[in-house]
């Protein structure tokens, strides 16, 4: 199998075995659905022709700078109007982006999200303005509890003060501290310290149990592996297209990771999907239906993490290095 | 109306509010006695000189540049339903509070000159209060038009060249007093042109908002 086969997007493939498929019969419904999304600008195309987030869990947005995440959670979050396609949420086709479906909706995104010269006192009182389902008290626990603004909170600190850890903690303060259905997160961990990136997940995974089900979160991430705790589902995007999807545990039943002999390394290369060689052997990920292609070989495997996963499929289907 | 003021005041930082609500009519109040008691008259006409010119190159902390391309990315704003309603209801306040502080510097200043003068505010007539509202609306006019000339730009110098211009404009306004007879149908006509240059900025500014949801 060549990797350009492997390109072929498997979309919403369900493995008949395993937990992955205890997963996917807990889903009743979906928290959005997307059908034939199309955005272009500056030589770029965003194609999406089925998108649906599992209602009740974490989903990870994962791929390379410029893959199109950014664009993709500005459209359903009603920020970015220019497209194609339709999108539906809550699990009612009819319901589309309106006052209604933003209010149910956190959104945290990367920029100029504030205004630089709001204090946090301000990012509460325009909060309040913005959305009826913002509480106050949860908001000022929340900025105490993240040390927002320092020891004992300055309210008066402005934004442009922040650190960017800090402005994305106001940001998640500002966000859990409404009653939504759907978190819609923008590279929440990067700016984040490895602490708080723990506390980010426990963050999600709370928002998730408190919702009882009907809580969901999608958020892009660069940082796979201090997130893996917390993603349920994934989804690679890779050039404006999704390339790979699926429930984590399913997708560590479709691939493999496999450690071999260096004398192996040629041979086992034609079945792996992406290879690392060394002096001293091989170590790569292998579709899992691909295995008995590298029987006779002297080789240890391993279930894959989730970044393994992602920089497998995102190597196989990067356009980095190819434009030339 | 709680809550439109609450709408604009979430755009303005403490810094601003301390130097366009306070500092401002406080110097310019300031710089119109100088000239009234040094020239012994024009306190009043340097007070609606400056007013516009102030109001243009202060704005530029406020709004400043939200008609070009790459301003107010504000995802917090576009992310709520309410977004757009509330940068309305700020430049529409905004707009309200620059007329509404015109008048008031205006008719404080003429009162305490009049005092000084030992004059009773009465003894104006209708023609002078004719002539303090020409002035309020000639320098609201200036400003409005101003502020939104300037807001294609982003950046102070710009803010500050517009000022200036407002400045002559306004200075070239103060000839229309030499038809002070028709003080009420200008004030009339004035009211007018300062309503329909308030849509304007308020439409403008909002286009661009408008388009950000679509531009890239």
């Amino acid at each position: 199998m060549t990797k350009m086969d492997v390109k072929t997007i498997e979309r919403n493939q369900i493995n008949d075995i395993g937990s992955g498929q205890e997963q996917r019969a807990r889903i009743q419904e979906n928290v959005l659905q997307a059908r034939n999304l199309r955005k272009s600008f500056k030589g770029f195309q965003l194609s999406v022709p089925r998108l649906e987030l599992p209602k009740g869990f974490a989903t990870a947005l994962i791929g390379e700078n410029g893959a199109g995440k950014t664009t993709l959670l500005n459209i359903l979050t009603g920020i970015r109007l220019d497209y194609k396609g339709e999108i539906s949420y809550f699990g009612c086709p009819e319901k589309k982006i309106d006052a209604q479906v933003q209010e149910q909706i956190g959104y945290t995104g990367p920029g100029s999200y504030f205004l630089p010269q709001w204090t946090i006192r301000q990012v509460e009182e325009i909060s309040g303005l913005l959305f009826a389902n913002f509480h106050r008290d949860r908001y000022r626990a929340l900025c105490e509890e993240l040390g927002i603004g320092g020891n004992g909170m300055d309210a008066t600190k402005q934004v442009k003060s922040l650190s960017d850890g800090n402005r994305m903690k106001l940001m998640l303060a500002a966000v859990l501290a409404r009653d939504t259905k759907l978190l819609i997160l923008d590279e929440p961990a990067s700016p984040l310290d490895p602490l708080m990136r723990d506390r980010l997940c426990d963050l999600i995974r709370d928002y998730l149990d408190q919702g009882g089900g009907e809580n969901s979160v999608f958020f892009s991430t660069h940082n796979i592996s201090d997130m893996e705790s917390v993603t349920d589902y994934a989804i690679i995007l890779e050039n404006g297209s999704i390339v790979e999807e699926g429930f984590v545990e399913e997708l560590k039943e479709k691939y493999i990771c496999v450690k071999g002999e260096a004398a192996d390394a040629g041979k086992a290369g034609e079945a792996m999907f992406s290879m690392h060689r060394s002096t001293y052997g091989f170590e790569g990920i292998c579709l899992s239906r691909n295995l008995d292609r590298l029987a006779g070989m002297d080789i240890t495997l391993e279930t894959p993490t989730l970044s393994q996963i992602s920089v497998a499929v995102m190597k196989a289907n990067t356009s980095l290095g190819k434009r030339a | 109306m709680r809550k439109k003021i609450k709408s604009y005041l979430v755009f303005t930082s403490l810094w601003y509010r301390l130097g366009v609500y306070l500092a401002l009519p406080l110097v310019i109040s300031g710089l119109g006695f100088l000239i009234e008691r040094g020239l012994a008259g024009g306190g009043l006409i340097i007070v609606t000189v400056l007013l516009p010119m102030a109001e243009i190159i202060s704005d530029v902390w406020l709004f400043g540049g939200i008609q070009t391309k790459d301003s107010l990315r504000l995802e917090y704003l576009k992310a709520s339903g309410h977004g757009r309603e509330i940068i309305r209801t700020a430049l529409e306040m905004d707009l309200l509070r620059k007329l509404l502080s015109g008048i008031g510097i205006l008719a404080l200043f003429s009162l305490v000159l009049a005092v000084g003068k030992g004059e009773l505010p009465e003894a104006a007539g209708v023609q002078g209060f004719g002539i303090l509202v020409y002035l309020a609306l000639l320098s609201y006019l200036v400003s409005t038009l101003g502020t939104f000339l300037s807001r294609y730009g982003s950046l102070l110098w710009i803010n500050m060249v517009v000022g200036y211009g407002a400045m002559i404009l306004a200075l070239l306004g103060i000839f229309l007093l030499g038809l002070a007879e028709y003080i009420l149908i200008i004030d009339i006509l004035f009211a007018i042109f300062g309503f329909l240059m308030s849509v304007v900025a308020v439409k403008a500014a909002m286009k661009r908002v408008e388009r950000s949801y679509y531009d890239e």
